[in-house]
C-alpha cells in the first residue's frame, strides 16, 4: 500500500493540510481541492444515515462502537445512559458510522475521523488482487469470481490504514497541536509536521 | 451478507429497489422515491465526480477512472455503470470485497433480455416508472438469492 496523499479536513469541512507525498494521480486547482474536501465531508455525513436495517445476529464487528448513538441520532437521555454504561463521553462530532473507504481503479481513499471532528484522508494505491477484477471474463463461473475475490483483502488494507491513521493522529497532536502559535481549524504550516508525515508514509 | 439491490437509469431516477430482509419476502420497488434511495445516488453521484477529478490521466489510453465500491464500518456499496448511463448499486456487508461480476451478470443476462429486448416495456422509464417486470424480478432474486455469499 502507497500513500500517495494525505488531506485534514477541520471540523466545518475546511481543507487545513495537503501533502501530496507521492504525487501520481492528477493534479487540482486550490478550489478544486477545497470542493473535493467539501464534497468528502457532506458524503461522509450522508452515508451514517444509510446504514441498512442489520439483523442481531450479524457480524457488525465489534458491538461496542456500533451503536448508532455515536451518530447523534440517540437523544440527550440516550447519550446520558451510554455515559454512564461506558464511562466515556459521546461527541456528537464523532460520526463512527460514516464512510470510511472508497475503492475505484486508480486509487482508493480512507477517512478517519477523530473525536474532535477533524477529519484525515490518505489516498492510496488500489489493492492488487482486488484491482484485477475484469467483469467481463465470462469464462469464469460467477461463484469462483466471488470466492476469488473476496477474501476480506479490502478490511484488512483499511485496517492498515487505520493504524497509519493512529500514527499521523500521534504527530498531529505532538506537533500541531502543541505548537504555540498555531491557532485551531486554520491551516497547518508547520515543516516539523511535514516531516514527520514523510518518514510516516515513506 | 446482501443488504439490497438499487437501479438507476441515466434520468437519475431509482427504477427499481430490491431489500432482502434475510427473515421473510423483503421488499421490492418500496423505496425507490423514498429519500433513502435519493441520498444513496447522491452518494455515488459526488464519489463518482471526485474519482473521475482525480484519477482520470489525461494523457493515457484509459478511459475514466472507475469507482468500484466504497464503505463505511456497517456496510460496503458495489457499484457497476454501464455506457448508456444505468448504475446498478448492491449493498453488502463490509467483508465482501467485490461484486461487480454479479452487477456485471444482471446487467448483461437478465436486464438486457427481459426489459431491454422487452417489447412492452418502456425503452426511457419516466419519473415514478419502475421496473415491475416479473421475469426480471424473479430472475435477480434467484442469481443473488442462489450466492454462496447471499447469508
Amino acid at each position: 500500500m502507497k500513500v500517495y496523499s494525505l488531506y485534514i479536513l477541520n471540523k466545518a469541512g475546511g481543507l487545513i493540510y495537503q501533502n501530496d507525498v507521492n504525487p501520481e494521480l492528477n493534479k487540482l486547482t486550490a478550489n478544486d481541492y477545497l470542493v473535493l474536501a467539501g464534497t468528502l465531508h457532506g458524503v461522509h455525513a450522508i452515508a451514517s444515515n444509510l446504514t441498512p436495517n442489520i439483523p442481531p445476529n450479524g457480524n457488525a464487528g465489534n458491538t461496542s462502537d456500533n451503536v448508532p448513538t455515536a451518530s447523534g441520532t440517540g437523544g440527550p437521555a440516550q447519550n446520558n445512559s451510554t455515559l454512564i454504561a461506558t464511562g466515556r463521553s459521546q461527541n456528537p462530532n464523532s460520526n463512527r458510522t460514516g464512510l470510511q473507504s472508497i475503492e475505484t481503479d486508480c486509487f482508493n481513499l480512507y477517512i478517519f475521523q477523530s473525536l474532535t471532528g477533524i477529519k484525515f484522508i490518505i489516498i492510496t494505491s488500489p489493492n492488487t488482487i482486488v484491482h484485477n477484477v475484469q467483469t467481463s471474463a465470462v469464462s469464469l463461473d460467477i461463484e469462483d469470481q466471488i470466492k476469488n475475490y473476496n477474501r476480506g483483502e479490502l478490511v484488512k488494507q483499511c485496517q492498515l490504514a487505520n493504524e497509519l491513521f493512529k500514527l499521523i493522529y500521534v504527530a498531529y497532536s505532538d506537533y500541531v497541536m502543541k505548537n504555540p502559535f498555531y491557532s485551531l481549524d486554520m491551516p497547518i504550516k508547520c515543516s516539523l509536521f511535514d516531516l514527520k508525515v514523510l518518514e510516516l508514509v515513506k | 451478507m446482501i443488504y439490497s439491490f438499487h437501479l438507476f437509469d441515466r434520468h437519475c431516477h431509482c427504477i427499481y429497489s430490491r431489500e432482502w430482509s434475510h427473515k421473510d419476502e423483503g421488499a421490492v420497488n418500496k423505496s425507490n422515491e423514498s429519500d433513502a434511495s435519493k441520498l444513496l445516488f447522491g452518494l455515488i453521484y459526488s464519489l463518482k465526480n471526485i474519482s473521475t477529478k482525480l484519477g482520470t490521466q489525461a494523457n493515457t489510453t484509459q478511459s475514466q477512472n472507475l469507482l468500484k465500491s466504497f464503505a463505511t464500518q456497517n456496510y460496503r456499496i458495489h457499484l457497476y455503470e454501464t455506457a448508456s448511463g444505468l448504475r446498478f448499486a448492491l449493498i453488502s456487508d463490509v467483508g465482501l470485497d467485490n461484486l461487480q461480476a454479479v452487477l456485471h451478470r444482471i446487467y448483461t443476462e437478465i436486464y438486457l433480455r427481459t426489459v431491454v429486448h422487452n417489447s412492452l416495456s418502456p425503452i426511457d422509464f419516466r419519473a415514478g416508472e419502475k421496473i415491475s417486470n416479473s421475469n426480471f424480478i424473479l430472475e435477480v432474486d434467484s442469481l443473488i438469492q442462489g450466492l454462496s455469499v447471499f447469508q
